[in-house]
């Protein structure tokens, strides 16, 4: 009986392809944001109220992952944005090959912005890396104020988290105040907004970091 | 939720090692898993040995390393494991954090922490026949 050292990553086969396809966002100079979130917190909403405005300032793809339809990349299309639905048909997340394979759909040219919805779930999808810049995590107000305390994985990945329909705070017992001081205490370096998708308050903050996430990325020189 | 597929993932790798290896079987694994990867070791256990069936590695012995993030202040950089020492399993089921919220820099006073590390999930070593 012998002992082989291995210590590889189980999960490569995935990474290296997450890699691939960082190197094109990079030579593009493409910002890549991966949301990930609960079903019905609101990540199609968003990107709809992100797409609206930014498309006549950005170049915009969007890539959507659901188990089924093609609802989503549908409300997205509507704007005007080219969208691709990825259907996982029982997959859990997204992983970098589907992603992958969506890219190679959308028009070739280079995007200053690619949103990617990821399947909603919010464990599952904080283990795969798809080549992003950066993960946003979007939790609704209707959840409850504790979701970053039983779901802490998502909020300690995430750059930034959304807490979104502020609007139903009349009527909810949960607070926003706290839902923000527990996701922060999972991790204080999240930049956290306040939105309602159906008014439209706080998405000017939420749209203007996506927009100083899109000129740092121009700045970025592709090698570093 | 995803252990299937992650399962899957870790036999195919632990295959081509031990095929290059030459190994007539493998006898045990040794994977390292990052408290932060949502990943539950029982479970990977439980698909190993239904996935394992007919491979190198039936029957294998499944050992883990388990990692736990470290706690970083983000004011003066000192790190620190974190405070809280349940037993392992609680440890793992993110009690730990409730701790980490309250955590209090030895070095400099501060309570601005963040998490460092955590998110590994690796293949260690195989043993093989």
């Amino acid at each position: 009986m012998s002992r082989i050292d291995v210590m590889k990553d189980i999960l490569q086969a995935n990474i290296d392809v997450a890699d691939q396809i960082r190197a094109r966002f990079a030579y593009d100079r493409t910002l890549a944001l991966n949301l990930i979130a609960s079903p019905g917190a609101g990540k199609t909403s968003l990107l709809e109220r992100t797409v609206a405005t930014l498309k006549d300032e950005f170049t915009i793809g969007v890539v959507e992952g659901d188990l089924v339809t093609s609802l989503d990349a549908d409300r997205i299309a509507r704007h005007g944005v080219p969208a691709v639905q990825i259907n996982t048909t029982s997959g859990c997340h997204l992983e970098a090959h589907q992603v992958q394979g969506a890219l190679a759909q959308l028009p070739d040219t280079p995007f200053d912005l690619v949103l990617i919805e990821n399947v909603g779930n919010l464990v599952c999808p904080t283990g795969f890396d798809l080549g992003e810049d950066a993960k946003v995590v979007i939790v609704s107000l209707t959840e409850g104020d504790d979701k970053p305390l039983k779901y802490p994985g998502a909020f300690t990945v995430a750059t930034a988290a959304v807490i979104n329909k502020i609007d139903l705070a009349p009527y909810l017992p949960a607070s926003a105040a706290i839902l923000r001081k527990n996701a922060l205490s999972t991790n204080p370096n999240l930049v956290v907004f306040e939105t309602s998708c159906t008014t439209g308050a706080g998405i000017d903050a939420w749209l203007d970091w996506v927009r100083a996430g899109c000129a740092a990325k121009k700045a970025a020189r592709p090698d570093a | 939720m995803h252990e299937l597929s992650v399962t899957q993932a870790l036999i195919d790798l632990a295959m081509q090692e031990g095929r290059a290896a030459g190994a007539r079987r493998i006898t045990a694994l040794t994977v390292r898993v990052g408290a932060l990867t949502g990943i539950v070791p029982e479970s990977v256990t439980f698909y190993f040995e239904m996935l394992g069936k007919g491979t190198l590695a039936e029957g294998a012995e499944l050992r883990y390393e388990k990692i736990f993030p470290e706690a970083r202040c983000r004011r003066c950089g000192h790190t620190a494991p974190l405070s809280a020492q349940p037993d392992e399993e609680t440890r793992f089921s993110y009690a730990w954090l409730e701790a980490f919220a309250g955590m209090v820099c030895a070095q400099c006073g501060a309570q601005d922490f963040e998490l460092i590390g955590g998110h590994d999930f690796a293949l260690v070593s195989i043993e093989i026949e």
